[in-house]
């Protein structure tokens, strides 16, 4: 099952944070707690591990995007075998966080 | 100890191990609406040390304190729900990381004050002896707490009185983001106990096994009416003070390093040497924390968030 990278919050006051660059292409095979990209905040530089083991079969923002608010998304993980249909994905995401 | 005693040691430590893992995944992705700050590494102290306590005996603890409370029973729907902030949390939801109470089985809070669990430990140990009963009461602290005077009054007077009180310091190298060595005058924080006239005992704590041995003895000690000691822990804080520090007090090598003398690798293959356990069983081990603790966060996720109305449901009110 799809599984959505977002914009993490590292912090009470953390607003959005920029991507500096993903360790990770499209397609890479990821362990859990595996380095996918690494963020700048206002405050610091920090890497962001994968949540769940996967492939990372999307990347949805890069550097060029500038600010990313926290909790957007920024890519999706899934199975190997799994097909992506991104926008489906997205609106499920975004369906279950309005929950 | 026995090898059912082994077993339940590791147990626990996973346990601990895979609902701090799964925190620090709920606090990326906005479910956390306080700091953070995980115990992953320093499984054994707590482990070990409450293996030796019964319901009714009281433990403190400190701002990285999920660990201490569910070793000491808290059940993790509870301890994840609260740290979520919801309803169904040990507190209702209201006091989240740094204020886990569960009086009834002896888990008398996580405190975001450094050191600020000592004096109420000692304050455990004096109405424990003014009833006199046998029980006794643990304060996790960690090395930056010894060197409050919150910490020297309250040990001073418990040797004084010969309080009920195990005074258990996990040193993890870091005061926040200060190394020990640039703030504490001894090398190892257990010959403070010297200073009082108790025992004071320095342990490998990444060795659930020495741990348990060393608390023992103190327990036992603490019940029989001799009075308190100071038990240093040794080890490691693997991940930042915090979720979102960036570490760069220190080296990632460093990290990379204490990270080969991870507690739960170290107990499970001892456990396997010693033909306890089999690797099969410690992957049904890890698979049963890893369901209850996935249960538990979508229990947490499922809850509701405390009504205005609760605000003073659990006060001591006047």
């Amino acid at each position: 099952m799809a599984y959505v990278v977002v914009m993490p919050r590292m912090g009470q006051t953390m607003e959005a944070g920029e991507i500096v660059e993903w360790m990770k292409r499209e397609g890479d095979a990821v362990e859990r707690g595996e380095v996918l990209l690494s963020i700048q905040t206002d405050k610091s530089t920090l890497d962001v591990e994968a949540d769940c083991p996967g492939v990372l079969a999307k990347i949805l923002a890069t550097p060029e995007d500038g600010e990313i608010p926290c909790l957007e998304p920024i890519g999706i993980i899934a199975a190997p075998d799994e097909t992506v249909d991104v926008n489906a994905v997205l609106s499920d995401f975004r369906a279950q966080r309005g929950a | 100890m026995d090898e059912q005693t082994g077993i339940q040691l590791l147990k626990t430590m996973v346990r601990i191990r895979l609902a701090e893992l799964q925190l620090a995944i709920m606090y990326k992705n906005g479910k956390v609406f306080c700091a953070a700050h995980l115990y992953e590494g320093e499984e054994a102290v707590a482990a070990g040390v409450c293996a030796h306590l019964r319901s009714d005996d009281c433990i403190t603890s400190t701002h990285r304190g999920h660990g201490h409370c569910i070793a000491k029973g808290l059940p993790m729907k509870e301890m994840i729900a609260e740290v979520c902030g919801r309803k169904t949390g040990c507190c209702g939801g209201k006091g989240g990381t740094m204020h886990l109470f569960k009086p009834g089985i002896g888990v008398m809070g996580t405190v975001g004050i450094v050191g600020g669990g000592i004096p109420l430990a000692t304050g455990l140990g004096l109405a424990m002896q003014m009833q006199k009963t046998d029980r006794v009461a643990v304060s996790f602290f960690g090395d930056g707490a010894s060197n409050n005077g919150a910490f020297h009054e309250s040990i001073n007077l418990a040797a004084l009185w010969k309080l009920p009180v195990i005074y258990v310091c996990e040193n993890n190298m870091y005061a926040t983001s200060v190394a020990v060595w640039r703030s504490t005058s001894v090398p190892d924080i257990g010959v403070r106990g010297a200073a009082y006239g108790i025992p004071g005992i320095t342990v490998d704590g990444n060795r659930v096994d020495e741990v348990y041995e060393a608390a023992a003895e103190a327990v036992a000690r603490a019940r029989a009416g001799h009075g308190p000691t100071l038990l240093e822990c040794k080890t490691y804080r693997i991940r930042g003070h915090f979720e979102g520090d960036d570490s760069l007090y220190r080296t990632r090598e460093e990290v990379a390093e204490a990270r080969t003398r991870d507690p739960i690798e170290y107990w499970k293959g001892k456990l396997i040497g010693d033909g306890v356990i089999a690797e099969d069983d410690f992957a049904a081990i890890s698979a049963a924390a890893e369901a209850e603790v996935a249960e538990a966060a979508a229990f947490a996720e499922n809850s509701p968030f405390p009504e205005p109305q609760d605000a003073l449901a659990l006060t001591n009110q006047v």
